[in-house]
């Protein structure tokens, strides 16, 4: 799972749960997968991230000293940034872990790079 | 209940066992609220859980929410039952089948290469992540879907994948630029659930963002779909080029369908036809569509809930040209709701999960005994339908093993709405209802829970033991029963009572352990228990029964006697039978009403063993004669001719039950497993009987309505409850209350006997079974009731017998005597569903009134044997009678006329000398007849009885069909059919053991079961036998042996022309022999015995091939309600040959020939074409019903042989031959069989006796009979490898627009196109403002 991935995922599915975001996330095991660097992709993409689960997940990647806390004002001019965006959200890979809901610390494991989000009938 | 469903694989057995005891305890409870409708939903709950479980853990919540919602709300159910569906037919499918990636759709492609870089698009059900990484680099592409293999597919790719639902989309709202939906709405089973998967694509998607939707098209060039809701067989990964891939319903790709011609001349689905249409598809891999579309239409068909309202609307709208499908495993399954939805257990999802032969089975049933509800309105209206859902249940169970779960599927939840149904609606009945319901209980909390796990459970077990199963579920029951009246009387609880403790009901395995080594104990403790039991009922029966255990060859000489006596009689007297039946109905009747003081404890075994005798002389107080004959031949021996019969039966059982017993252990352990459970189920059961019965059924009877003290008597005290009950019943409720009263009296000699007898387990357990179907007759209206009751009781007890059959040639009586009693047990499941109108068939034949003596004498038998497995043995010993009767020259029918020859022989000796021989042959399913011969005989007492027995065995045997023979005829003819059936049984084990080993098809385990029964009967038999007549019992065996072998030979020999001369001489032969009797040339019958011992000696060696019947019929347990149908049919025809003069000698034939049918439909669905053609053709019965039989027992010899019996099946060929040879004489009744053997399936046995006519056609009726059972039961036997389905809901044109438009407004429809066989729908979520 890239971490890219990781700053959509909610639990709001999740019976009760309103936000459900950003989930805990919790890496046990990652690899970091090389991929072209497109700095148009990076800051198109950006407003639709959360800034804040971005920097949740650098923290957990351990990535946070190259991560601003917040959203700087003029991210598109700054390249370095943007390469450790994407560095961030798209070349690591999230291969064992588990992310577990804010309100109600249900855990949604992380087997081979995959995200198990499916929920049991009676959470729904 | 269910274990007659056993067709599945082992491994589906085995994870349907274990499925059903995790959910065994959530059963139970919906069980209670609706007794119907509840487990149908807990069903189909159950049914899903374990697929989901194997694959998702979602599973469980849905089970559980199923099982918990199905009681409380009708929507909470069918969402319950959508989403199971979804997850065996969508998630589970796609989980294991491995679909080929197609190539990218282009428009799709397009819509993503257009996207502007920095997009994020969510791929919703990405699959194997086709659009996740190819199309756009500058995009961000997420895909998602609910199938983990195919999700890791797509993450060696290189997308991002994550796992969920549709429907719970883990993204924020608004996040998305573009989502792709493909191919995935269609799965979705219900508008509601495609909605909000639609919703939940809009909520993620951003405002602005656009959406692709595809959906297969219902309008496709190159596949018709007759319903929107189809199931799409998967093919193999192999065959890639045929299967389809998900995403992709290209046209382009090789479209699994792409074979369709458009001519619609060979479709196999008419958009008419409706379930009937689907099911009755000539295509063999239709019985598996069969399977996907019932349990399909149970899940969504539960309470018509929207899901399938869509499908509704549009199928007349567009499908009305077939197609035809170059591959049958190629068509679409279409889904069609069914209203009888509740009554249908949920073994459809199960099947679809995997194992598919139960549900299907399963379903049917209900509606033929729905259909036997109706024909016999007089049992009445509302405990019919518990009752007949009881009894369809135990058919269903029956036949499940065969069909492979066929009838387990159905029998289980059957079972289980039975159960919840008499616990609801006889909370009252006493202990034999609180038996019943503690077998469902128990049942149900071990695999009511789940039915389809019940299924599955018998299903492995038959795989594993064959009759293992369904002895399982029986065993269950009866265990549970057994504890429960252990618990609440302990009459005789010396081994029972430690054996059914030992055995949970919750753990199947654990019982079949148990029951294995209980069955071993039982062996040996079964002389003790008997003496204690015989002590405390009947002090002098019991030392009637040691003796009758010592003097085993007395008895079978006697029977020999006896069955000589029959053949003279049946010859000279049909015309007289018929007189006497009447005459003798009525007076049964009469009887009865008068004589309403049943005899205590003991009395009423002696009542019914007066009953029996009473034929002859108590035909008038046949009620309380009845009980009082059971009781005194059990102890004394000295009751009538009739009574003597299911002494003999018993006794021979008891003499014979440990060789069978021991030939069960040899054959199997799991068969031992189930004699003994069968012996405590019995023991159990008749403990119960014997002590509780009797208190129970008083007090319940006085506490519940009728119904429920007829219940409870019958449970309880057959013997009180037979009185009692008996007296109950007007003339048309009289004559089934007869019947019943037979059948309880069947049962209480039964649980007589075995009590003296057998003592504890098998004799009990008879017995118990026995007295449950008396009980349960009593009722009349609630006979149904009973009959289930009866029906499991007497399953345990006919396994019992079968064991014995090995031992037949050796200990004739007590082969007999088991052959006889599963007969009873037999006819008292297939009463319990069509009982009734089997019983009036046989009366019909047999006598006007007979109707009751038939019911009794199926009654008799069903009770004799427990409920599925007797039913399957009843059903083969009823076709083997018939075929008897009708054909003698056939093997079965030679065998089974031995085995009644040797019965009647003994209870002939004992009645024509005393009362013991007709004991014997009351006991053996005889008294009914031989109350009602006797009643409506006017030749003497003993003839009387005779004709009572006779009419019995052309019930269940068809050998005393001369009828009007004396007593020692009939009593032969019931031993000899006896022997035969044991010999038959202990084929059929052989069989079933080799059969069971190798596959596991449920006719395997069935005929296991029966076999186990069988061999407590025996047991029984032999120990009442030897209590009443022990120096007799051997004789007559011997004689009944020597008479079955002449019988034998003379079929043989006959065989060519077996048709009419052959019935002709068989009725001379045991109208020659009853004169002979009569007039005391009891040598020349011994000789006849001793050739017939040896033809039967033969035979044993070609054993295979009559067993093979024996098994097939039981296998097709689920073929009861059909068989029921049949027996109605049979009934009507009956009644057209009553008619005639000849008409009651055909009408001995037919009746046989019914029996044979019923068999025939019990193992196959053959039978019921058989019987039907029969029906149609009743001017030419007499031929064409001995043809009939002849294909039946074909169709069972071939299905013996298919079932992998090499032995058996050698020996079947040969047997097979020879009916074929006389069905190539009438071919058409024979295709007739097989047609209907194939045609079993489903929808109504009414339908499928006329279904068969067409059918007939099929020469293969072995083929088709295995290959229907097979598949309808287990699916796995006929295809092998599983065949997947998915499920789809093929959008109409606009559908998709129309669904969008209306339920989602923040999606605004940009375009909407044809593509690839899909409807593509582009929508731009727009913003919405709510004032």
């Amino acid at each position: 799972m890239k971490l890219s991935t990781y700053n959509f995922l909610t639990s709001m599915a999740i019976k009760g749960v309103k936000v459900g975001y950003p989930l805990k996330l919790t890496i046990s095991k990652k690899d970091v997968v090389e991929s072209e660097f497109n700095p148009v992709f990076i800051e198109r993409l950006l407003p639709k991230l959360d800034w804040s689960a971005v920097y949740g997940a650098a923290q957990v990647a351990e990535l946070a000293e190259d991560i601003p806390a917040t959203q700087p004002e003029n991210i598109s001019d700054d390249e370095q940034l943007l390469q450790r965006l994407h560095h961030l959200l798209f070349e690591i890979d999230v291969l064992e872990g588990q992310m577990e809901c804010p309100e109600t610390g249900r855990i949604f494991p992380i087997t081979d790079g995959i995200p198990n989000m499916l929920l049991n009938e009676d959470e729904v | 209940m269910t274990k007659q469903l056993t067709t599945t694989t082992a491994t589906n057995a085995a994870s349907s066992i274990t499925q059903t005891s995790n959910l065994a305890p959530t059963v139970i409870s919906p069980t209670s609220a609706y007794a119907t409708t509840a487990t149908t939903t807990t069903t189909t709950t159950e049914a899903v859980a374990p697929a989901t479980s194997e694959t998702t853990t979602k599973a469980q919540p849905i089970t559980k929410a199923a099982t918990t919602t199905t009681t409380t709300s009708a929507s909470s159910d069918a969402s319950g039952r959508s989403a199971a569906l979804e997850r065996a037919y969508v998630h589970d499918v796609y989980e294991h089948c491995e679909e080929p990636t197609g190539p990218v759709r282009p428009r799709v492609a397009q819509f993503l290469g257009n996207l502007e870089p920095g997009s994020v698009v969510c791929d919703v059900g990405c699959g194997s992540g086709r659009y996740l990484t190819q199309c756009n680099p500058a995009i961000c592409t997420i895909g998602v879907d609910r199938c983990y293999r195919l999700g890791k597919v797509a993450h060696e790719k290189g997308g991002e994948v994550a796992l969920c639902d549709n429907l719970e989309l883990p993204f924020r709202d608004d996040s998305f630029d573009a989502v792709l939906s493909l191919a995935v709405v269609h799965h979705f089973a219900t508008t509601e659930r495609r909605v909000r998967a639609l919703r939940e694509l809009a909520r993620i998607l951003r405002i602005g963002g656009r959406v692709v939707i595809t959906v297969w098209a219902l309008e496709q060039r190159h596949r018709r779909f007759e319903s929107q809701d189809v199931l799409i067989p998967w093919q193999p990964p192999k065959n890639r080029t045929f299967s389809y891939s998900d995403e992709d319903d290209d046209d382009d790709f090789l479209p699994p369908y792409h074979a369709y011609t458009e001519d619609s001349t060979n479709s196999s689905r008419s958009a008419g036809d409706g379930d009937s249409s689907s099911l009755s598809s000539s295509s063999p891999g239709e019985s598996c569509y069969s399977f996907v579309r019932r349990a399909i239409q149970k899940l969504a068909g539960g309470r018509r809930h929207a899901w399938f309202l869509d499908s509704w609307t549009s199928k007349d709208t567009k499908n009305d040209s077939s197609l035809d499908y170059e591959d049958a495993k190629d068509l679409p399954i279409e889904l069609r709701r069914l209203e009888d939805f509740d009554e249908f257990p949920d073994p459809p999802l199960s099947a679809g999960l995997k194992s598919r032969s139960l549900g299907s089975i399963l379903q049917p049933p209900p509606r033929q005994i729905v259909r036997s509800r109706s024909s016999v309105p007089s049992l009445g209206g509302p405990l019919l339908p518990g009752e007949t859902k009881a009894s369809a249940a135990a058919a269903l169970l029956l036949s499940a093993p065969e069909v492979q779960l066929q009838l387990n599927g159905r029998h289980s939840p059957t079972a289980t709405v039975s159960a919840g149904s008499t616990l609801n609606r006889r909370p009252k009945l006493i202990k034999q209802k609180q038996s019943l319901c503690d077998e469902d209980d128990s049942l149900a909390q071990s695999s009511d829970p789940t039915n389809s796990s019940a299924f599955q459970m018998v299903s492995s077990y038959n795989s594993s033991n064959g009759g293992v199963s369904s002895s399982l579920y029986t065993r269950t029951g009866c265990y549970a029963s057994s504890f429960h009246q252990h618990a609440s009387a302990t009459a005789t609880p010396p081994t029972e009572p430690g054996e059914l403790t030992g055995a949970p009901a919750a753990t199947m395995p654990s019982f079949l352990r148990k029951q294995s080594s209980l069955n071993e104990d039982l062996m040996a403790g079964n002389r003790l228990r008997e003496k204690e039991g015989v002590r405390k009922r009947i002090q002098k029966q019991t030392s009637l029964n040691e003796a009758f255990l010592c003097r085993s060859a007395m008895f079978s000489k006697r029977l020999q006697i006896i069955r000589e006596g029959f053949t003279s009689k049946i010859k000279s007297s049909t015309g007289s039978l018929e007189r006497v039946t009447k005459t003798g109905i009525s007076k049964l009747i009469q009887n009865i009403k008068p004589s309403p003081t049943p005899p205590s404890n003991p009395n009423p075994q002696q009542t019914n063993n007066n009953n029996k005798q009473g034929t002859t002389l108590t035909n008038q107080t046949h009620p309380h004669a009845h009980p009082h004959q059971h009781h005194h031949h059990h102890h004394l021996g000295s009751n009538a001719s009739g009574l003597f019969p299911a002494h003999l039966l018993l006794s021979s059982t008891s003499s014979t039950g440990p060789v069978s017993y021991c030939s069960n252990v040899d054959c199997s352990a799991a068969n031992i497993c189930h004699c003994s459970a069968y012996q405590q189920e019995c023991a159990a059961c008749a403990d119960s009987e014997q002590g509780n019965a009797r208190r129970h059924s008083r007090e319940s009877g006085s506490d519940s309505s009728k119904d429920s003290s007829l219940q409870s008597d019958t449970s309880i005290e057959s013997e009180d409850s037979f009185a009692s009950v008996i007296f109950i019943p007007k003339p048309e409720q009289a004559q089934q209350q007869l019947n019943y009263q037979q059948q309880h009296q069947h049962s209480n000699s039964s649980s007589s006997n075995s009590s003296s007898g057998n003592g504890a387990a098998l004799a009990a357990a008879a017995g118990a079974n026995q007295n449950t179907t008396t009980l349960i007759a009593t009722p009349g209206a609630r006979l149904p009731h009973t009959h289930t009751h009866t029906h499991t009781h007497s399953v345990p007890t006919s396994p019992l017998v079968m064991p014995c059959p090995p031992t037949p040639a050796h200990s004739p009586a007590a082969n007999q005597g088991t052959v006889t009693s599963p007969p009873q047990s037999m006819a008292a499941v297939t009463a319990a569903m069509a009982i009734l109108t089997p019983a009036a068939k046989p009366e019909r034949f047999s006598f006007d009134a007979a109707h009751i003596k038939q019911q009794q004498e199926l009654q008799l038998e069903q009770t004799t044997s427990t409920i599925r497995q007797i039913t399957r043995q009843a059903i083969r010993e009823m076709p083997a009678i018939p075929k008897f009767r009708k054909q003698q020259s056939l093997q079965l029918q030679r065998q089974s006329f031995p085995i009644v020859r040797r019965a009647s022989g003994s209870a002939a000796a004992s009645s024509g000398s005393s009362s013991i021989g007709t004991r014997l042959l009351s006991l053996e399913l005889f008294n009914p007849a031989t109350d009602d011969l006797d009643s409506d005989s006017s030749e003497p007492s003993s003839p009387d009885s005779i004709d009572s027995v006779i009419s019995a065995p052309r019930s269940a045997q068809l050998l005393s069909a001369p009828g009007t023979g004396t007593g020692k005829s009939s009593d032969e003819s019931d031993s000899a059919l006896a022997q035969q059936i044991s010999i038959n049984q202990q084929q059929y084990h052989k069989g079933e053991l080799q059969i069971n080993n190798g596959t596991p098809n449920a006719n395997d385990i069935i005929l296991n079961a029966d076999s186990a029964p069988l061999l407590p009967d025996k047991r029984d038999t032999s120990q009442t036998k030897a209590q009443q007549l022990p120096h007799d019992c051997a004789e007559f065996a011997e004689q009944l042996t020597a008479q079955l072998q002449r019988e034998l030979e003379d079929k043989s020999n006959r065989a060519d022309c077996r048709s009419l001369d052959g019935i002709g001489d068989i009725g001379e032969f045991l109208s020659g022999g009853s004169k002979k009797r009569s007039n005391g040339d009891l040598s020349a019958l011994r000789d006849e015995l001793r050739e017939r011992r040896l033809m039967l000696a033969n035979l044993s060696t070609q054993p295979s091939l009559q067993h093979s019947p024996m098994s097939s019929s039981t296998s097709s347990l689920s073929s009861q309600t059909r068989s029921f149908t049949i027996h109605e049919e049979q009934e009507g025809e009956e009644e057209e040959d009553e008619e005639n003069e000849r008409s009651y000698t055909l009408g001995i034939y037919e009746h046989c020939k019914i029996s044979k049918f019923k068999y025939k439909r019990n193992r196959h669905y053959n039978l019921n074409p058989e019987t039907a053609y029969l029906l149609q053709d009743d001017g030419d019965s007499d031929v064409r019903d001995d043809e009939d039989p002849i294909p039946e027992e074909d169709e069972d010899a071939e299905a013996l042989e298919a079932r992998g019996g090499d032995q058996l099946g050698e020996g079947m060929h040969e047997y097979g031959q020879r009916r074929r040879n006389f069905s190539a004489i009438k071919s058409v009744t024979s295709s007739a069989s097989s047609s209907t053997e194939t045609a079993p399936s489903p929808s109504s046995q009414q339908q499928q006796q006329r279904q068969p006519l067409q059918q007939r056609t099929s020469t293969e009726s072995l083929e088709h009979s295995n290959s229907s059972t097979t598949s309808l039961d287990s699916p796995s036997q006929g295809g092998g490898a599983t065949t997947h389905h998915r499920y789809y809901h093929v959008f109409r044109e606009g559908e998709l627009d129309a669904l969008i438009n209306h339920h989602v407004t923040s999606l605004h429809i940009v375009s909407s196109y044809y593509e690839r066989a899909s409807w593509c729908v582009v929508a731009e979520k727009v913003q919405v403002w709510t004032i």
